[in-house]
């Protein structure tokens, strides 16, 4: 193995992130070539080591009080937000093929609805106009008749079928 | 980051306070650390676990135990961390140089005079500064947090071949630093 490809793969090595075999390779180059050992120790010692040893830090207690106070705060609207991811999953798209075939019965029935409406209008409407015709002729018959029975002094048809 | 049991997940999904108070306990330090070293601000890194246990309460309930409880919660924390650096770089952005040059310092003062950072503690921050926000994201993860290459790969959601090309540069970049540093020295 040369050097510039040892020394490629050194931060993988260092890792434990390459295969045995050439985990094998550079360790053996390693234990034989002072500068690519160098390299190595150089490396771990400037980008490695330092993050390695690295403590872990602990936030404040503020922190938490910050978080409880927020979460009591917002209690009244937990509802409302779950109101939220309700509607949020009705209109999701896996929803969507159901809503568009719900929206067509609505537009459907609503059409029917509508043209049955229509209908009975104009069934209503002409009956008024023939009833409206109906009424008209029998006022004018009426009134004709009424006339005849003038003319010949008899007061009902019925003075009319006993006297003449 | 130790193992979280599934009843106090489950009941603090279900908005019990007391078994969130202890998820809270034992992952804490996990998130503020993670987010310390990606923001590098200490106010920063407490936004950030703040956001990132609100979310927690708020999603815990979707969480269905097909992942790792684990994974899911450091890419919260990774993503959280890095939307607030990115705000910040904007943030700063916006602002004079003056300004900048005077808030720095007064932090540097304010955080010296509050916490006694150790040699070791001084060196991380300046080497994470030093990093691009991706590659400090790789570096916190496996030299600080000790995940493996797949493990990142899956918390960032990325390639693994990526998280290897972030991990060299981000280390060849801080060999050459102290390099530079060492001949500046010299010279």
């Amino acid at each position: 193995m040369k050097c510039n490809e040892c020394r490629k793969f050194l931060a993988e090595y260092s890792d434990g992130e390459v295969n045995q075999k050439v985990h094998r390779t550079i360790e053996a180059h390693v234990s034989e070539c002072p500068s690519c050992k160098r390299e190595l120790e150089l490396l771990m010692q400037v980008a490695v080591l330092p993050f390695r040893r690295a403590e872990r830090e602990v936030p404040s207690p503020e922190v938490w009080k910050r978080i409880k106070a927020t979460i009591a705060s917002r209690g009244g609207s937990e509802g409302s937000s779950d109101r939220v991811v309700w509607l949020n999953n009705l209109f999701s798209l896996k929803n969507i093929k159901y809503l568009a075939v719900a929206a067509s019965i609505v537009v459907l029935i609503s059409v029917v609805a509508l043209q049955r409406q229509i209908t009975t209008r104009r069934t209503i409407n002409e009956y008024l106009t023939e009833e409206a015709y109906f009424l008209a002729e029998l006022a004018e018959t009426e009134a004709e008749s009424s006339l005849e029975l003038e003319e010949s002094d008899f007061g009902t048809e019925l003075e009319y079928y006993f006297l003449s | 980051m130790i193992e979280i049991s599934r009843e106090i997940i489950q009941k603090a999904s279900t908005g019990d306070m007391i078994s969130f108070e202890e998820l809270y306990t034992l992952t804490s330090s996990y998130v503020y650390s993670v987010a310390l070293r990606i923001t590098t601000q200490r106010e920063n890194a407490e936004e950030v676990t703040q956001d990132v246990f609100l979310k927690l309460y708020d999603n815990l309930k979707y969480f269905k135990f097909q992942s790792s409880f684990k994974t899911w919660l450091y890419r919260i924390t990774v993503n959280t961390a890095l939307t607030k650096v990115k705000k910040y770089a904007n943030d700063m952005a916006r602002r004079s140089d003056f300004d900048t040059a005077m808030r720095d310092r007064g932090y540097e003062e304010e955080s010296t005079q509050r916490l006694v950072y150790d040699d070791n503690k001084i060196l991380v921050k300046k080497m994470l500064k030093a990093l691009n926000p991706d590659q400090r994201s790789c570096v916190v993860l496996r030299d600080i947090e000790g995940f493996s290459y797949d493990e990142i790969a899956k918390i960032l959601h990325i390639n693994v071949n990526t998280v290897r090309t972030r991990l060299k540069r981000g280390r060849d970049l801080l060999v050459r630093t102290f390099r530079k540093g060492v001949m500046c020295h010299e010279m």
